[in-house]
């Protein structure tokens, strides 16, 4: 039997520093605007009563995903290990997936990313050399990226298609947390086997009470946040 | 018919394809620097072209609907309007698909549509149905021209079918989104149907009787006892269209989502009650009334297509902008997304003027049918 990958996020433990948000730049690549995982800021009441919510957000690799449903060509899959991947070298862009996607932790390419390596005009004339000569000489398109995203899915994906959270799947692959998982500075999130009856993950669900993003579409999301304020 | 090519004709050309250059020149600007030329955004995925092409693929099933009422169903009374319908719904569905895969981020990959199958997307189903559906309107066309009765009539049950199957799958689209209540529920197919045949008649209204009068040609008593007919039929499907918005409002009521919001007094509530209701149903449904004359039946069908088109663009672009959050987004279209769509609708009006000029789209049989010799008929209804 294939795992079934699932997230927890403590809200008691989160602190709403968005570490998760950045590191996932570094390790996936995404372009500026663009975030795999993100957040909800909900504030209500009226002063003093105030409530400030901080929800991080991600791809909740439904069990029953739409954007699989809804996808044409069959870029939108799941995998055996209970992921919802997309498959950028199928992908035709036609945005179905993030129509279809309750929680809009799709994005589309509307343009090749990280186009700051293109530009001709150094930070200081004379003295520094400008981001395209330095893309020149690496001979790189990028020079500055993290190679690791490219072990089974695109490095850097490209104008013209979607792309979403992985749950770091070449992470997964061998035995390592999701770069978010590990850098949380609060250890507040876990990704685990709920196949596997030892997974502590089984232990996190059972003691905190938890709820999930949208439970009533019958989606069946995958991303527990546990302890609510 | 010989059509010569006056000083006033001449005009409408150059517009039309002055039309053609905007879209291209819009066309190529996509292709070229990408989408970052559309309004389009990751909150709202899809922009006003999915509107236009919404708007124009219902509008070609639509007329290719009225065109088998002479073919497959057998209103012969309809016969005189089939080929002009035929070749409409030809000329306004071909540039519409352009318009679509303009939206497609990659569309030199579309063959994964064959390759890679998903049978579980209505995006699939009706790339499917509209490949089949536009040959085998163009099957039928040409069996039309060259009369040959047996595939008219075979070629003219598909379409039937496909016509229906491919209005309602493009509903289907947004029918099954289920947290987007502009969008969600069964209705949503059906009323696209019912919205293709509406805009359909509209438009077929509208280019018949301003084909002859730009030809400078009287109409037979056929003609013009058939537009009746349509402009008849045209106001009891607006009056089921009021029905069917009556009803969504008020099972929107009860859900009272941020969507209804919108359209009842929020943002959308101008162009809803304005637009789509008075204009587009309300005032139609009065003008066709009574007295249903020529420029009537052409001004109705003009608020009929502005109140589609509003219609369409309220359904699809409102029912993305409110996001999980409770935030909602905006969105504004670009001038490259209205320039793709001109362009679209001149190349539509175009392959029009060019099959009046060469194909002769009037009935063959109807030329020397004057009132003389028409019978009352016995089936006329109402």
């Amino acid at each position: 039997m294939g795992k079934n990958y699932a997230m927890t996020i403590d809200l008691h433990k989160c602190v709403g520093c968005a570490a998760c948000s950045v590191v996932c730049k570094n390790e996936n690549n995404t372009d500026i605007g663009m975030n795999w995982s993100h957040h909800i800021i909900n504030v209500s009441g009226k002063f003093p009563n105030v409530k400030y919510e901080y929800i991080p957000t991600l791809c909740n690799h439904c069990e029953d995903a739409p954007c699989v449903k809804a996808c044409p060509v069959k870029a939108m899959y799941k995998d055996e290990n209970g992921l919802t991947l997309h498959d950028a070298d199928k992908c035709i862009g036609c945005k179905s997936c993030m129509a279809s996607c309750p929680y809009g932790v799709i994005s589309f390419n509307k343009k090749d990313p990280h186009q700051y390596w293109t530009e001709q005009t150094a930070l200081v004339e004379g003295m520094t050399a400008s981001p395209k000569e330095v893309s020149e000489i690496a001979g790189e398109k990028l020079p500055y990226y993290n190679p690791e995203r490219e072990y089974n899915y695109e490095g850097m994906r490209y104008r013209g298609i979607v792309e979403k959270c992985q749950l770091c799947d070449h992470r997964l692959a061998r035995d390592e947390q999701p770069y978010c998982v590990s850098r949380c500075p609060a250890e507040a999130r876990y990704v685990g086997d709920l196949n596997d009856p030892n997974d502590p993950i089984h232990e996190l669900l059972g003691k905190y009470g938890h709820k999930k993003l949208r439970e009533d579409l019958g989606t069946k999301p995958k991303v527990f946040y546990l302890r609510e304020f | 018919m010989k059509i010569s090519l006056t000083k006033k004709r001449l005009i409408f050309v150059i517009i039309t394809f002055i039309g053609i250059g905007i879209g291209l020149l819009s066309m190529w600007n996509t292709l070229v620097q990408g989408q970052v030329v559309f309004g389009s955004s990751d909150e709202v995925p899809w922009n006003i072209l999915i509107v236009a092409y919404v708007f124009l693929a219902l509008m070609a099933s639509g007329m290719c609907l009225v065109s088998t009422f002479g073919h497959a169903l057998g209103f012969q009374r309809f016969g005189v309007i089939s080929k002009r319908s035929l070749y409409l719904a030809i000329s306004v569905l071909l540039p519409a698909l352009l318009v679509l895969a303009m939206d497609l981020g990659r569309i030199d990959r579309v063959f994964y549509f064959i390759t890679s199958p998903n049978l579980t997307a209505p995006m699939w189903w009706m790339g499917a149905t509209y490949g089949i559906y536009v040959i085998v309107l163009l099957v039928e066309f040409f069996a039309v021209q060259t009369k040959n009765h047996r595939i008219i009539k075979v070629t003219s049950y598909i379409t039937l079918c496909g016509a229906i199957a491919a209005t309602s799958i493009l509903g289907g689209i947004f029918a099954v989104v289920i947290q987007r209540p502009l969008w969600f529920g069964g209705a949503t197919s059906v009323f696209f149907v019912l919205s293709a045949l509406i805009t359909g008649i509209a438009m077929l209204l509208i280019a018949t009787i301003v084909t002859y009068k730009v030809v400078q040609q009287e109409m037979s008593y056929k003609l013009k006892e058939v537009l009746d007919y349509l402009g008849k039929a045209l106001a009891i499907l607006l009056a089921v269209a009021l029905g069917f918005h009556a009803w969504r409002l008020i099972t929107l009521f009860y859900v009272s989502s941020a969507d209804f919001q919108l359209v009842l007094n929020g943002e959308y509530s101008i162009l809803f009650w304005g637009g789509v209701i008075s204009l587009g149903l309300i005032i139609p449904i009065l003008l066709l009334m009574k007295n249903r004359t020529g420029y009537k039946l052409v001004l109705a069908g003009v608020f009929v297509l502005i109140g589609m088109f509003v219609d369409k663009y309220i359904t699809i672009i409102g029912g993305q902008i409110v996001q999980m959050s409770g935030e909602v987004a905006s969105y504004s279209a670009t001038l490259t997304e209205w320039g793709i769509i001109i362009g679209g609708i001149a190349a539509s009006v175009f392959i029009y003027m060019l099959g009046v000029y060469k194909f002769s789209l009037d009935d063959p049989g109807d030329k020397h049918s004057n009132v003389e010799n028409l019978t009352p008929s016995s089936q006329k209804v109402g």
